[in-house]
């Protein structure tokens, strides 16, 4: 093989890049078994006294504990609407079609901070202000954009010969959602489930503004935490996060893999976020 | 580029002129965009024509907020420094993401590919609040850099970084450049192969190739990629707050600080600035696409 010194200055190149992708989170795992309480570098010596902080005291269990909540059920919710939002949009006319579809994915443009201060006034005004409901509401709307422009692309690469078939034999319409339509685009509804997932777990940016003096999410805890202290509590914390979210990106890839691979979720390779930012302008 | 099959192909029902059903349908996200969304930046949008003075809210309608930010240097300073960290962001992750996607489609071994993929990308699957706090170990005066750079006597003193701007741009640009890189790799991967192989078979060199094939024709990638990581970083709030430590203030940091202030005017006031940034950088970029892709496809005509 001829060897070729651009291709190994480009190789060298991309190793550079993916160590600077990695460090800080390698720091971090690094950091949470260090004994120095400020931080010292390098670590004087090795300590697991950062997790037991963390499990007595560091006061990020109800936090964690709400977060999923509102993960879990800002998913679902997202998913039901979003799916049923794409359904008429990929297989109705009706006046206001496309206006709706930019409509949902305008959220997205949309400085994040400035939704979550309009949105705090809004709850203010109504009463729902720090309620686990109202923080929920905002999650699908940020989530909403996602799910919408994955299901309608996976709509789009329906076999209708399936779904025509269960309806020449008898299926009313719901069974055909149920048993022709929806399982041809289970790996866009298990992406698009993904996505929100992780968009409101990690939501920071407007829920900030949304939660109470005593209901933190554990962004919202962690950011607080962070502009206060400086010891390694919070490493040990997020190596659980990196942790958890290694095991839970592993088995959502071995779940998209089993179902059809990458290429069955629509706009895979250009990148979801990608689309559904061109989508809304 | 919505992608709604021909009508024709459709079941019949589904011809129907209006479809009644739909409203149905799409009335739940219609819901909940609507209130969340919509009426709250209707009544934010009010609250940007009320005044603030001496602690408290005057409900009358005024420009005053308006008036005062749009002639306050301070307020143009920090529209100033949110536009500088965009800009310096897009390039920097224009440039890294380019050679890194090039290098990423070159690479054939499927392994290494998958394994650079997940490197690349599961940081993404971390909050940035913990990214942050990775930065500002690694960037600190007594963070890992710095000793280094202090113990190999490359500097007497510890160089700032955390809580600098340059500090804040290292955070951004970390977490913005899969969103440059994957564009860039969608247009790179739709890439005839031919045409490179064409190029080097008229004796072209791989550079003059890069430069007058492949580079013309993945210009759209940096251009989408580019309209992304602007407005997402000209939007940031975790980053420039965790590594700006209050030295470097950006317009989501200030509609931050007026909040806890109880001061909604002047938030209402800078959230619609942002929001306007945030619209004129995305309709500039997505005017440089069409140009670029009308120029493409003149050339490409013209050169039948």
């Amino acid at each position: 093989m001829r060897i070729r010194p651009g291709r190994a200055l480009l190789y060298a190149f991309l190793v550079t890049g993916l160590v600077f992708m990695v460090a800080p989170i390698a720091i971090v795992v690094v950091e949470s078994f260090n004994s120095s309480a400020f931080g010292e570098w390098p670590p004087p010596g090795f300590s697991t006294q950062w997790y037991g902080h963390l499990f007595h005291g560091g006061g990020f269990g109800a936090p964690a504990i709400r977060s999923l909540e509102v993960a879990l059920v800002a998913t679902a919710g997202s998913l039901v609407a979003g799916t049923l939002a794409a359904l008429a949009i990929a297989r109705y006319r009706f006046p206001g079609r496309r206006a709706f579809q930019g409509f949902v994915a305008a959220p997205l443009i949309v400085p994040k901070v400035a939704i979550g201060i309009a949105a705090f006034i809004l709850f203010l005004k109504l009463g729902w202000y720090g309620s686990l409901g109202s923080l929920i509401l905002a999650h699908i709307v940020l989530t909403l954009p996602f799910v919408v422009t994955l299901a309608v692309a996976g709509l789009a690469r329906v076999d209708h010969t399936i779904e025509e078939a269960a309806a020449d034999l008898g299926a009313p319409p719901r069974t055909v959602l149920w048993r022709a339509t929806l399982p041809q685009m289970r790996a866009t509804l298990v992406a698009a489930a993904a996505f929100s997932f992780i968009i409101s777990f990690d939501e920071l940016d407007a829920s900030i503004f949304l939660v109470g003096q005593q209901a933190n999410t554990l962004p919202t805890a962690m950011f607080i935490y962070m502009q206060k202290y400086q010891d390694p509590t919070l490493a040990a914390l997020s190596s659980l996060l990196i942790a958890g979210s290694l095991v839970a990106g592993a088995a959502i890839a071995v779940l998209i893999v089993r179902i059809g691979g990458v290429r069955a979720i629509p706009g895979a390779r250009q990148g979801a976020p990608a689309a559904a930012l061109e989508e809304a302008v | 580029m919505t992608t709604v099959p021909d009508a024709r192909a459709l079941p019949r029902q589904d011809r129907r002129r209006v479809d009644w059903r739909s409203y149905g349908l799409v009335s739940p996200a219609l819901l909940a965009t609507s209130v969340v969304f919509a009426a709250s930046m209707v009544i934010l949008l009010i609250y940007s024509f009320r005044a603030f003075t001496g602690g408290r809210m005057i409900s009358a309608f005024s420009t005053a907020t308006w008036r005062e930010l749009l002639t306050s240097s301070f307020f143009w300073s920090v529209v100033g420094t949110t536009m500088k960290l965009g800009t310096i962001v897009v390039v920097i992750t224009a440039v890294i993401g380019y050679v890194m996607a090039l290098a990423l489609y070159r690479l054939r071994n499927r392994t290494l590919r998958y394994i650079a993929f997940f490197l690349l990308f599961s940081p993404l699957l971390t909050s940035v609040v913990v990214r942050s706090y990775g930065w500002a170990l690694i960037l600190g005066d007594g963070g890992a850099v710095n000793n280094l750079l202090l113990r190999w006597h490359l500097v007497d003193q510890p160089v700032r970084m955390l809580y600098e701007f340059s500090g804040v741009t290292i955070g951004l640009v970390h977490i913005l450049l899969p969103f440059m890189i994957f564009p860039i790799l969608g247009v790179l991967d739709q890439l005839d192969p031919m045409l490179e192989q064409a190029a080097s078979d008229l004796g072209a060199t791989e550079w003059t190739t890069f430069r007058r094939v492949i580079l013309p024709l993945t210009v759209q990638g940096v251009i989408a990629g580019s309209q992304l990581v602007f407005a997402l970083a000209i939007s940031a709030f975790a980053t420039p707050s965790l590594l700006g430590g209050g030295r470097v203030q950006v317009l989501a940091e200030k509609i931050y600080n007026d909040v806890g202030g109880l001061d909604w005017p002047h938030a209402a006031v800078a959230s619609y600035v942002l929001l306007a940034l945030a619209l004129a950088a995305i309709g500039a970029f997505t005017l440089l696409l069409r140009l670029q892709t009308g120029t493409a496809r003149a050339s490409w005509e013209y050169s039948r």
